[in-house]
């Protein structure tokens, strides 16, 4: 039973999450990109963050660096659609920016929760 | 991958193609013109005979030797003139036609590139459509008794789904494959023919000192790979030039590389190879040469360039197992090096077939 901050574009995407954490006892914040995000972020700070990486509008991997400079404990878990720009990898830049967890789309349901549930269980990390 | 044709000869049909018929029908007119011409000209003042009366008119035998020496000069001069004006043009147009091709060909590769990115899309928008598909038929199944029709029904709308996953998955290799970037390459010819490529388009204003090691040494990256980091690095300190006058140094030498967080899947290598780009353009601060190889991070004005040729450098070298060492002093330039850790000979240089 944790607040959880949605980030992603995608309105179905959301709409789905949303249920799936839900359904299992979470409380859910949604933000339809990186801006909204970080502004609900710092209003009201949430147990996990769950966010896609390639998003109009600050992407996932600056809304991270942010949360990073704030030495946030919070876990941020990045979804990657998988379709990243050719040669590149977001996802290398998501592990050295500090995502807690990385997961591709799409995933089973009970995977993300398995993942979430192993984060919010964590005790934060020593400085 | 063809390579570009070196020195490409201007044969008379090329010849003919380039200048076109107009020039030649032209050019074959005056000559007959000017010959009639001139001979009316010879004719008409007598030359003949002034000459003649010239030889005549003196007992010196060396004159006249020295008369009919310049006359063999002034025609053996029309030749050589003709052969000298010849040879210019051909070494112009063959030059042209190199930076011309060396273009195309760099826009070939882009336009792959395009492609490649504009799939990637998709997929992601794929995947991002069957997203909510297998979540939600998912969480309903969760909720319904088993082995009714119900959830029958919503396990294949499952499976279906997760079929379309897996194609997308067989679509992204089939695209990387067919773009040229899966397999490995000899690094020392592949760095030299990227390089000239870069040469033909680069401004004449930048000077390329060059020091390429020949020893054999092949490296986990393909050609066209290879090719793309390196053209993006040289383009970069291109750029840093802001047109100025500048110089880019290019070394490759095989080094010996050892660090204790080197272990590639529990190896360590100690036979790297070593790309070192320098430029004297303007060099970069502390902070700038930390997001270099972020995706988007540029310090162009809006609308040039997509920021992203150096993170796809990026990407490339760390799939290898490289790294890179970037050092740079505003006003002085950037030393940008690449190390890439070297492969057995043992694998072909050709990709696995999809």
């Amino acid at each position: 039973m944790a607040k959880i901050l949605l980030v992603d574009d995608d309105e179905l995407v959301r709409y789905a999450l949303t249920r799936v954490l839900t359904g299992a006892g979470h409380q859910v914040e949604v933000a339809e990109n990186g801006l909204k995000a970080s502004l609900q972020f710092k209003l009201s700070p949430p147990d996990l963050v769950l966010t896609d990486v390639v998003m109009p509008d600050q992407d996932g991997l600056e809304l991270l660096r942010e949360i990073s400079e704030l030495n946030s404990q919070i876990p941020v878990v990045v979804m990657t659609g998988g379709g990243e720009i050719v040669g590149q990898d977001y996802l290398l830049f998501a592990d050295r920016l500090g995502a807690s967890a990385i997961i591709a789309k799409p995933f089973e349901n009970s995977v993300l929760l398995s993942k979430i549930d192993g984060l919010l269980k964590k005790p934060p990390a020593i400085p | 991958m063809a390579s570009i044709p070196r020195e490409k000869s201007l044969t008379l049909r090329s010849a003919w193609g380039i200048l076109g018929a107009k020039f030649w029908f032209f050019a074959i007119t005056a000559f007959v013109g000017l010959s009639l011409i001139l001979a009316e000209v010879l004719i008409e003042y007598e030359a003949f005979e002034a000459f003649y009366e010239y030889t005549r008119s003196h007992e010196s035998w060396q004159l006249d030797d020295i008369a009919m020496a310049v006359l063999a000069s002034v025609i053996a001069m029309v030749f050589v003139g003709a052969f000298v004006t010849t040879a210019v043009t051909r070494k112009l147009i063959s030059k042209e036609i190199e930076r011309q091709e060396a273009s195309l060909r760099i826009e070939r590769s882009q336009r792959l590139i395009a492609l490649g990115t504009l799939l990637g899309g998709t997929a992601h928008s794929l995947n991002n459509h069957l997203l909510p598909v297998i979540a939600l038929s998912d969480l309903v199944r969760s909720d319904c008794a088993q082995d009714t029709p119900h959830a029958k029904d919503l396990e294949m709308i499952s499976i279906a789904a997760r079929r379309a996953v897996e194609m997308i998955q067989k679509l992204k290799i089939f695209a990387r494959a067919n773009e040229g970037m899966e397999g490995n390459c000899l690094v020392g010819p592949a760095t030299s023919a990227a390089i000239e490529l870069a040469q033909k388009v680069a401004p004449s204003s930048v000077k390329f000192l060059l020091s390429i090691d020949k020893t054999p040494a092949r490296v986990g990256v393909s050609e066209t790979a290879l090719e793309i980091v390196i053209l993006n690095l040289i383009n970069n300190a291109v750029d840093a030039m802001e047109g100025m006058p500048g110089t880019i140094e290019i070394k490759l030498n095989l080094v010996s590389h050892l660090e204790k967080n080197d272990r590639r899947d529990g190896v360590a290598s100690s036979a790297w190879v070593r790309i070192q780009i320098n430029d004297t353009g303007k060099g970069m601060g502390l902070d700038e040469s930390k997001r270099i190889f972020e995706p988007f991070f540029t310090t162009k004005p809006v609308g040039t360039g997509t920021g992203l040729g150096l993170s796809e450098t990026y990407g490339i070298v760390d799939k290898a197992g490289g790294k890179f060492d970037v050092k740079s002093e505003i006003g002085v330039g950037s030393q940008i090096g690449i190390l890439l850790p070297l492969i057995e000979d043992a694998h072909s240089a050709h990709p696995a077939n999809i």
